[in-house]
């Protein structure tokens, strides 16, 4: 059983859902927010497990082999090759690692090396965590949100990354339910729906959780009521909640709302 | 000549967004034109509230199609993309999904059978619109699609074509979370980042990890800390981070519940208390600029 | 010799573009001792490219066999690129085209040899 935690916006409190529900329902944490990854944070005594570095194939020339005919330049279309009259120079940057340049190559003169995107840790804690961080300067997360996801077995809650493009759906495309963390504001509904269109699009089953709950905006609970998308659970908006994620710390006197959005997931499912 | 401050925050959530809304009426009086690079979960436009009069649509990477009359099944693609984007179905035919599709056009060169075509795909779309401080550009990425810097750079480089014709003194930016392809793309030709962050772990690492980047691309930054009275040990933790690191904090502004019940009734928040620390951070950042 | 310089709409009247990977064309002249002997315009087809547009634009001048390199500035893939074909290249950008060769002649124009950034920023694109 997948439950994937995202949202739209971010700041709306996916972390602290998906950190504080894995933890008071004992299941394994998935961090796939690579870009940021913040889950780590609030399981300060845990013991790191394991490190892995995980990379992606980019292509390398053996320039004795190659005669500049420039069939690898026609088909990369993403410009990290360029054929000179002596010369073919590769840009891992700009490679998008689809493996085309190698397979085309008439004299068998390209082969791939690794380059390192990013790594996964692992940690050990009350529970398991394990979440990706992406390399400085890499430009796509997707490859290493895969890599993390691979590591999924078993039960697990998802902290997906913010927004509604590719990794977000990566993140959740393989989940058996997606829980949606909203706030009170206008821009949060916003995005909300936008969430809600590309759940729509991947047929998954969803239900939301209002965080911040008593900021002065009711357009999301409206929403939530219009579209008949069942609201899990409300976490109040309180200074002490939010003193409490500023440091890291779990939030054991709400530990009853976060078994009962576990509990209402089951049902649904 | 303009000048491009760009607005990013590594975190979500941090206040980036009521900040550029705040900059553009501040930076009006010069000349502004205004862009939001937040292209996934673009918010700026609920408090600028553009009246569009011009869209334009983008075509993001191409999408490979497998013409069924053409296929002879021989599986050459499904074994070659590297992206798990070629399905097999029951019958053994197969299919591409649409949004595993990476457009590398792998499989459209490799075809025995040339029976796939490569095709462009509108999957967002861009307005220029005005707003009563300034033009704003902007666009809406279709949910679920890539969300590469393309799209960016054309809302950054329209913008920037509209701040050379109207003589605009200021291009504000506002990017978006994270530090992958987007933000990248909107820290482009940037003359300061504006890094906003919260007195929060979170915050104080994804501000790291979003100074690495701007770093990485050799982008002078400065820092500001919102809600900045939420947690004072935090406040210090990232206000000796970047004093060690050479960085400027040029604003710490404190939660202000006005500011959201303002932002509620989808105003720009200047009539609270929190706001003469926003007026007093755009005077500090029109001097860096030299605007 | 064949000298390319970063323009908008192209010709000898038209003044060099500051970017390289993105102008919207590239005009070629062929100068024989200092006489300009032909023009050519070739619109920048790299313009547009989502990445790598500074790679494809110096691949079009490699094409072209330029030897020389007229404009403002240059990414350092880019730049890497016509190095290593033997290109060189000198600031112009502001120039009519005509005048930019003639000063390239003469001696007096600036060489690039480091990326550049646009003159007026601190930001420098890598990626």
């Amino acid at each position: 059983m997948q439950i994937a935690i995202a949202s739209g916006k971010g700041g709306t409190g996916k972390t602290t859902l998906a950190v504080n529900l894995a933890y008071f329902n004992g299941i394994d944490l998935f961090d796939l927010d690579v870009e940021e990854p913040n889950d780590y944070l609030f399981f300060k005594n845990a013991k790191e497990v394991e490190s892995e570095v995980v990379s992606r194939k980019v292509p390398v020339v053996d320039q004795s082999k190659c005669d500049y005919c420039g069939k690898c330049r026609d088909v990369c279309e993403y410009n990290a090759i360029v054929v000179l009259k002596d010369e073919t120079m590769i840009f891992p940057e700009l490679c998008h690692s689809c493996g085309a340049c190698s397979y085309f190559c008439p004299q068998e003169a390209i082969s791939e090396v690794d380059r390192p995107i990013g790594k996964i840790i692992s940690i050990k804690s009350e529970i398991n965590l394990a979440y990706g961080v992406l390399e400085v300067g890499e430009a796509s997360p997707v490859p290493l949100i895969r890599a993390v996801k691979r590591k999924i077995a078993g039960n697990a809650i998802i902290d997906a990354p913010p927004g509604t493009s590719c990794p977000m759906v990566e993140s959740i495309r393989d989940a058996d339910f997606v829980v949606l963390v909203a706030e009170p504001t206008p821009f949060s509904l916003h995005d909300l729906k936008l969430a809600v269109k590309v759940i729509d699009r991947l047929d998954l089953k969803f239900g939301a959780v209002i965080n911040k709950h008593g900021l002065p905006f009711d357009g999301v609970e409206k929403f939530c009521r219009q579209e008949k998308i069942p609201v899990l659970g409300r976490i109040p908006f309180s200074t002490e909640i939010a003193e409490r994620y500023s440091k890291g710390e779990l939030l054991f006197e709400y530990r009853d709302i976060f078994k009962e959005i576990y509990d209402g997931v089951m049902e649904l499912v | 000549m303009f000048k491009q401050l760009t607005i990013v925050s590594g975190k979500g959530g941090t206040g980036k967004t009521t900040v550029t809304a705040m900059f553009s009426v501040l930076a009006s009086k010069k000349g502004v034109v205004i862009a939001d690079g937040d292209v996934d979960a673009a918010n700026l436009h609920i408090l600028l509230k553009p009246e569009v009069i011009e869209e334009i649509p983008f075509y993001g990477s191409k999408k490979a199609i497998i013409d069924p009359d053409l296929c002879v099944s021989c599986g050459l693609c499904y074994e070659l993309c590297r992206f798990d984007a070629v399905q097999k179905k029951e019958n053994g035919e197969y299919h591409i999904d649409e949004l595993k599709c990476e457009g590398c056009a792998l499989c459209y060169n490799a075809c025995p059978a040339e029976a796939i075509e490569m095709q462009i795909v509108e999957s967002g779309k861009i307005f220029v619109s005005n707003t009563k401080y300034g033009v704003m550009v902007h666009a809406m990425l279709n949910p679920g699609e890539e969300s590469s810097g393309k799209l960016v750079s054309e809302v950054r480089e329209r913008a920037k074509k509209i701040a050379e014709m109207k003589n605009a003194k200021v291009l504000l930016l506002d990017g978006s979370p994270g530090i992958g392809c987007p933000v990248i793309a909107s820290l482009t030709g940037a003359d300061l980042a504006l890094v906003i962050t919260e007195p929060t772990l979170s915050g104080l690492r994804d501000m790291q990890r979003v100074l690495d980047l701007t770093e990485h691309f050799e982008i002078g930054s400065v820092v500001a800390i919102n809600k900045c009275d939420l947690n004072m040990d935090m406040t210090g933790k990232i206000r000796d981070f970047c004093s060690r690191n050479g960085i400027e904090v040029v604003g710490e502004i404190p939660y202000d519940p006005e500011l959201p019940a303002l932002i509620s009734q989808l105003k720009i928040p200047f009539e609270c208390g929190a706001s003469e620390h926003i007026r007093a951070m755009w005077d500090t950042i029109k001097e860096k600029l030299d605007v | 010799m064949k000298i390319a310089a970063s323009t908008f709409k192209g010709g000898i009247d038209d003044i060099v573009a500051e970017h390289f990977g993105r102008a919207e064309s590239f005009t070629i002249v062929d100068v024989d001792g200092s006489e300009i002997q032909t023009v050519e315009v070739l619109k920048n087809s790299a313009a547009n490219q989502t990445s790598g547009a500074g790679v494809a634009a110096s691949q079009l001048i490699v094409n072209k066999d330029a030897d020389v390199v007229l404009t403002g500035s240059v990414g350092p893939k880019a730049l890497a690129v016509l190095q290593a074909a033997g290109v060189r290249i000198y600031r112009a950008s502001g120039l009519k085209v005509g005048d930019a060769v003639k000063k390239y002649l003469g001696g007096e124009l600036e060489e690039i040899t480091a990326p550049t950034a646009p003159k007026r920023g601190l930001g420098r694109f890598k990626g």
